[in-house]
């Protein structure tokens, strides 16, 4: 399964109830938005599709037919997340399908011909920017759509968090889980599973992971935007304040994933460090503020007998 | 110390989706234009004498595997929407005539106007939004769908312009996604607009008929358009009565796993329009579920592409033909 999700902070002066979320996320008339409130506020949307007919993975010698399937959230009211992805079978059939055919069968392409060697689609997807199917594209309208709603004040709470890429491949195999993370680029990651895992999960462990990611790449660059590492002092407390407000208490990593998916979290946490470099980075961030207000205290005259 | 096992969860991070009651067949008696409408002549009642025979064939193929008894409903389309009509007072009661002299029996009768705005839901945009156009080659997500908008085709549209560029527009075939060697490219209009008002094209109203008759329209989780008993007698205007009358008291339920229409010949063009559309409509996941678990437990195994479960009888001498 090839899939892409695509992170960024709503645009809005504050964070949005479910009730607005619901609004924002309703794509099409009478569908049902599914929200939740514990640990934190969520909407997820229900799944749209897209038609695809193209070449597949590197080489692109494989033409694949059927659609991708994507869905948009927004978690704790602020961060918003377009999730696209297809699971590729191969196909019994020697040419296209009527088109009900891949619409029975969402979320999936079957390509023609001779079977693929999964090894080469998948490294081909995973590497090039360029090979089919472009689930990026698919993401990048679906997150514009959210964030173009007239819900939305249009700028977003904290500025200067970009638009991240979290671009995953999972070949499903009878082993054990296995996985390897990489930060391709400022604004690409790249997450490569084996395993026994149902696409769902990890889809969903993907999103997580993607959302974590996102909130850790934006704490550390206002730090460093800060000034912390050099000096600190009340202008440093002023420019992390929009962080502190918005977004340190997003961070639930695996809050919502089920078993394996926690599992999955906690495998790729041991060896990433997120969560060690999130806690350290914010324990920073709060040393500072308790080193300003004590600098503020110690300027203000205390009364005597005090 | 013991251990806890834990769970929690929330009614609405729940996909919660209402059944509808389901027979297993559905029979269309009929599709009747204004024009073909004539209370006073023996045309109704040799329509129905033509219909009747299929109606019979239909309940041999499309009994229960199982040999349980063939639960089975029929019904009738009035075209309300394009036309005016006399009042329902003097068109059902004539109906119910013609089809008795056959030996049939209406037991549901739907207006075509209801398949556009039905309990106050919109449902023909509400099917709109759920077309996923089919892609032709070469579409790899990169581009947002190419759509004509209030079009739908099958395929890949002749090449238009060169005329801006300075040149003589050169004409390409179109063709058709998944041809078999040679193209039958069917380009649908869904809807038209004169002054702002929206009018849905008789396939795309008769595609959600289907769907409404494969029980598979959902608003927010809950069934729309369902059938409702009137007294017609009273009622003037057909704007007055629910999307499907009910007529007889003891019908089975109104949709059902299969549907099997007897038309005018006609029809072909219109309805080779209606399985262009229903091919590219993604019906509801968990209404496709619901529907195939509830199906498999009476033996039946359905196919999984809903134009697979429509059925048609197409007749050139029955009530309709010009």
């Amino acid at each position: 399964m090839f899939g892409e999700v695509h992170t960024e902070l709503l645009w809005h002066s504050a964070s949005v109830s479910n009730a607005s979320a619901k609004r924002i996320l309703s794509f099409r008339l009478g569908d049902d938005i599914r929200t939740s409130t514990r640990p934190t506020s969520y909407a997820i949307s229900p799944d749209l599709y897209d038609g695809l007919d193209c070449r597949v993975g590197g080489g692109a010698r494989h033409r694949a037919v059927g659609t991708a399937a994507s869905f948009a959230a927004i978690t704790g009211g602020q961060i918003a997340q377009a999730v696209t992805m297809t699971s590729i079978v191969h196909g019994e059939n020697n040419r296209r399908m009527p088109w009900s055919y891949y619409l029975s069968r969402p979320g999936q392409v079957e390509t023609i011909g001779s079977e693929p060697v999964w090894d080469h689609l998948a490294d081909g997807w995973a590497a090039a920017d360029k090979a089919g199917p472009n689930l990026g594209a698919i993401s990048d309208r679906l997150l514009d759509t959210v964030q173009m709603s007239p819900q939305l004040s249009g700028a977003a709470a904290v500025r200067r968090t970009g638009r991240a890429r979290l671009r995953w491949v999972h070949a499903r195999s009878p082993e054990p889980a296995r996985l390897t993370y990489s930060l391709e680029s400022d604004d690409l990651r790249l997450l490569r599973l084996t395993g026994d895992l149902r696409p769902r999960v990890v889809a969903e462990f993907a999103a997580d992971l993607a959302l974590h990611d996102w909130l850790l790449t934006a704490l550390v660059e206002a730090v460093d935007r800060s000034g912390l590492e050099t000096g600190g002092g009340p202008a440093t407390v002023r420019k992390l304040r929009p962080v502190i407000v918005h977004l340190l208490h997003h961070w639930m990593p695996a809050a919502r994933l089920d078993a394996e998916g926690k599992e999955l979290w906690r495998g790729l946490d041991e060896a990433a460090g997120l969560s060690r470099q999130w806690e350290s980075l914010v324990a920073r961030v709060r040393d500072q503020l308790a080193l300003s207000t004590i600098g503020l205290l110690g300027s203000v005259a205390l009364p005597e007998n005090a | 110390m013991s251990t806890v096992e834990a769970s929690y969860g929330e009614a609405t991070a729940r996909r919660k989706v209402k059944s509808v009651p389901l027979a297993h067949l559905s029979v269309e008696l009929g599709h009747l234009y204004r024009e073909d409408f004539d209370p006073a002549g023996p045309g109704l009642a040799r329509h129905f004498a033509r219909v009747a025979p299929q109606v019979e064939a239909a309940k041999l193929l499309y009994a229960p595997p199982n040999g349980s008894r063939l639960r089975m409903s029929t019904c009738y389309l009035i075209d309300d929407y394009f036309t005016e009509f006399e009042s329902p007072a003097v068109v059902i009661p004539a109906l119910e005539r013609a089809a008795a002299s056959a030996g049939l029996r209406i037991d549901y009768l739907a207006r075509e106007a209801g398949c556009a705005l039905a309990d106050g839901v919109d449902l023909a945009s509400l099917v709109e939004r759920r077309l996923v156009p089919e892609p032709s080659a070469d579409t790899d997500g990169s581009r947002p769908p190419v759509t004509q908008t209030g079009w739908l085709s099958n395929g890949r549209r002749s090449p238009v312009g060169g005329e801006a560029m300075g040149r003589v527009p050169r004409w390409g075939p179109p063709e058709e996604n998944s041809a078999r060697r040679h193209s039958i490219f069917v380009d649908v209009e869904l809807w038209s607009e004169k002054d702002g008002n929206r009018t849905w094209s008789c396939p795309f109203l008769a595609a959600v008929w289907q769907l409404m008759r494969l029980g598979m329209l959902r608003f927010h989780g809950s069934p729309v358009a369902q059938p409702r008993a009137v007294e017609v007698n009273s009622v003037r205007d057909w704007d007055e009565l629910p999307a499907v009358i009910q007529l007889n008291q003891k019908a089975q339920a109104f949709s059902a796993y299969q549907t099997f229409s007897v038309l005018s010949g006609r029809f072909l063009s219109v309805e080779h329009a209606v399985r262009v559309i229903l091919e590219q409509v993604s019906v509801d996941d968990a209404v496709l579920t619901q529907i195939a678990e509830r199906s498999e437990g009476e033996g039946f195994v359905l196919p999984p592409e809903i134009v697979r479960r429509i059925n048609y009888f197409l007749d050139g001498s029955i009530a309709g033909d010009p």
